[in-house]
């Protein structure tokens, strides 16, 4: 349509059409703009704190959850192991199970001895 | 802008994304200027006219924004209400400018007629619409660009003319009365009819 015609009835719903077709093709930034744009953000930008970047380095926030979780888990399974859990150190022969558990016969003889 | 859920849900967005820049976060910069500088070099071009000019303020107002991240009081301002407000005024610097310098050849402006035949050749009635607008008044000029184009709220649009609500509709009233009588007056000079 031309837009003498849209004109031709001069309200508000003409110049809305004008409107339209001004939020319909809005002006395209030159090529070129928006990296010199990035640039001068990277100019102005303060570097990361050493936590943030140490942070980044292992993974990001999600991966700092795990490796949080993984440590507390291990640090738990240290203090305190289950039952049939079996040493091994045993197994490759670094420990000695019986010389072991004279050691501990003798460490906490005083201990047994008021319990019984 | 409208308080939708859109657009609250967008500055939320715009704030974080300033916030991650301020603590080193380069792909935010890239994520914040995607999302703002079009609007921004939008505004000035729609305001100027003139696409090296509208170049020169999104460049400056961006810089502007970069410089502030780190002292960003997300709680005092919307980061695309704040930089519309920097590019508003940047634009009203160069037109200020430009009825003190002579003018010339080169940024005279075209002979409306003239323009207006070329108009009609592709995509008229936009370029229409821009050739009246920079005929209306600045400050007219800027409300109707920002509430009838860029579609932000009166109140935000006080924000950023720095004035109050009222004012703002009296601007854009009377902005789109000069705007509907220029583009009859175009039509009417012309010539024009139906069946053109």
């Amino acid at each position: 349509m031309h837009w003498g015609m849209t004109m031709k009835h001069n309200d508000d719903h003409d110049l809305e059409a004008f409107f339209d077709a001004a939020r319909a093709a809005p002006p395209q930034m030159p090529s070129g703009l928006m990296a010199r744009i990035v640039a001068d953000a990277a100019v102005h930008q303060r570097p990361a704190p050493l936590w943030r970047r140490a942070m980044a380095a292992l993974g990001g926030p999600v991966a700092m959850g795990g490796l949080v979780t993984a440590t507390v888990a291990g640090f738990w399974l240290g203090l305190v192991p289950p039952q049939d859990t079996v040493d091994p150190l045993v197994l490759i022969g670094v420990v000695d199970l019986a010389a072991e558990d004279e050691m501990t016969d003798v460490l906490y003889a005083g201990w047994y001895s008021d319990e019984g | 802008m409208r308080d939708t859920a859109e657009h609250i849900a967008a500055r939320d967005a715009d704030a974080d994304l300033l916030a991650r820049y301020a603590a080193g976060d380069g792909a935010a910069a890239r994520l914040l200027a995607a999302r703002l500088s079009p609007r921004a070099y939008a505004h000035a071009y729609r305001v100027l006219g003139d696409s090296a000019e509208a170049e020169d303020v999104t460049q400056e107002a961006m810089l502007r924004l970069w410089k502030q991240a780190a002292d960003w009081d997300g709680a005092r301002a919307q980061a695309a209400t704040w930089l519309y407000r920097v590019v508003a005024n940047l634009c009203a610097d160069r037109l200020r400018r430009r009825r003190t310098e002579p003018l010339d050849e080169a940024n005279a402006p075209a002979d409306p007629a003239q323009s207006v035949e070329a108009q009609l050749q592709d995509n008229a009635r936009h370029d229409a619409l821009q050739a009246a607008l920079m005929r209306l008044p600045e400050r007219q000029r800027q409300a109707v660009v920002l509430r009838h184009i860029e579609g932000l709220a009166n109140p935000d649009i006080a924000v950023i003319l720095d004035v109050g609500v009222a004012a703002v509709e009296s601007l854009t009233s009377r902005g789109k009365r000069a705007l509907t009588a220029d583009l009859a007056a175009q039509r009417d000079a012309l010539g024009y009819d139906d069946e053109t």
